[in-house]
């Protein structure tokens, strides 16, 4: 009788083909944004505060910058995982995200060196209106043992 | 008009090596949530004997979850008159469930006519091992808004 497989096959620098993309959507919640605070003690007041978010910018609160920078991980983890160990990590946050509004995270193997064993995935997310609000890059390295 | 007090900090109150600290035990709670909120169930941070078996020998947690704490020490430095632009970062070395992870940021350049500050920043385990460095645009224009001058 074959053995039940339980373990994922772990996957290499080779065998990740470029231009590979993966997708991720998600409506940022408040609990998100709650939680990330308390994980990260982020208690930026654009994010946590109604009254000031409303003054200074005119907009209700929004998500805490590196949340939306989160949901990079999960495209990259959809590519490269098993195998791989995220070493850097790079985004340039375009437009504000307000809680409620739902972001798609899309990830692109745009590079691999082969010595290296590195593969680098740009990521990038859009919100609802098909606009982007962040842009960025991961870098993966495909050696976990 | 609502009582709201903040300490004003503007691009002209700010030095060169002004500099804030961020300490927490990065614990296994933090680990769950944080799976649950960005989605990343990757085994090397949700699956212990796949962690045995890597380099790491155990679990790590999230490099973004280390990287989301630098949010911690900015905001410290900062706040709440910034918001980032950019930031990248690169791990070092792995942070594990019960490690207590240290965060420096610093102001590293200041930019008064685009209202810009570069921070950079590093963070240290309990041993005081670098395990992520990195640096982080940040606008600071926030409190010279159309809406707040109106006012």
């Amino acid at each position: 009788m074959k053995e039940l497989e339980l373990k994922e096959a772990e996957k290499t620098v080779e065998s990740i083909p470029m231009g590979q993309k993966a997708y991720f959507s998600k409506t940022v919640t408040e609990g998100d944004v709650a939680l990330f605070a308390g994980i990260t003690g982020a208690f930026e007041p654009l994010s946590m505060n109604q009254e000031f978010a409303e003054k200074t910018s005119g907009l209700s609160r929004r998500v805490q910058t590196m949340l939306l920078a989160t949901y990079t991980w999960p495209v990259s983890t959809q590519i490269a995982s098993p195998g791989a160990v995220t070493i850097a990590q790079e985004s340039t946050f375009l437009k504000p995200v307000k809680i409620g509004d739902t972001i798609t995270a899309v990830g692109e193997v745009t590079k691999k060196i082969l010595e290296k064993k590195i593969v680098i995935v740009r990521t990038t997310c859009y919100n609802q209106e098909g606009e982007m609000v962040m842009d960025g890059s991961v870098v993966e390295l495909m050696r976990v043992h | 008009m609502a009582i709201m007090q903040f300490e004003e900090k503007t691009v002209d109150s700010l030095t060169v090596g002004d500099f804030a600290l961020f300490t927490k035990t990065v614990s296994e709670t933090d680990i769950t949530l944080y799976a649950g909120i960005s989605a990343d169930f990757a085994p090397v941070h949700m699956n212990e004997p796949f962690g045995q078996g890597t380099r790491f020998g155990g679990r790590v947690a999230h490099p973004m979850l280390t990287g989301a704490m630098v949010g911690g020490a900015i905001f410290r430095l900062l706040s709440p008159g910034s918001y980032p632009i950019k930031r990248e970062f690169q791990m070092e070395a792995p942070v594990y469930p019960g490690d207590t992870v240290t965060i420096r940021a610093e102001v590293a350049a200041l930019d008064r006519d685009k209202k810009t500050v570069s921070v950079q920043f590093e963070a240290y385990n309990q041993k005081r091992e670098l395990v992520l460095c990195g640096t982080s645009l940040e606008g600071m224009d926030l409190m010279d808004a159309e809406i707040n001058r109106r006012e």
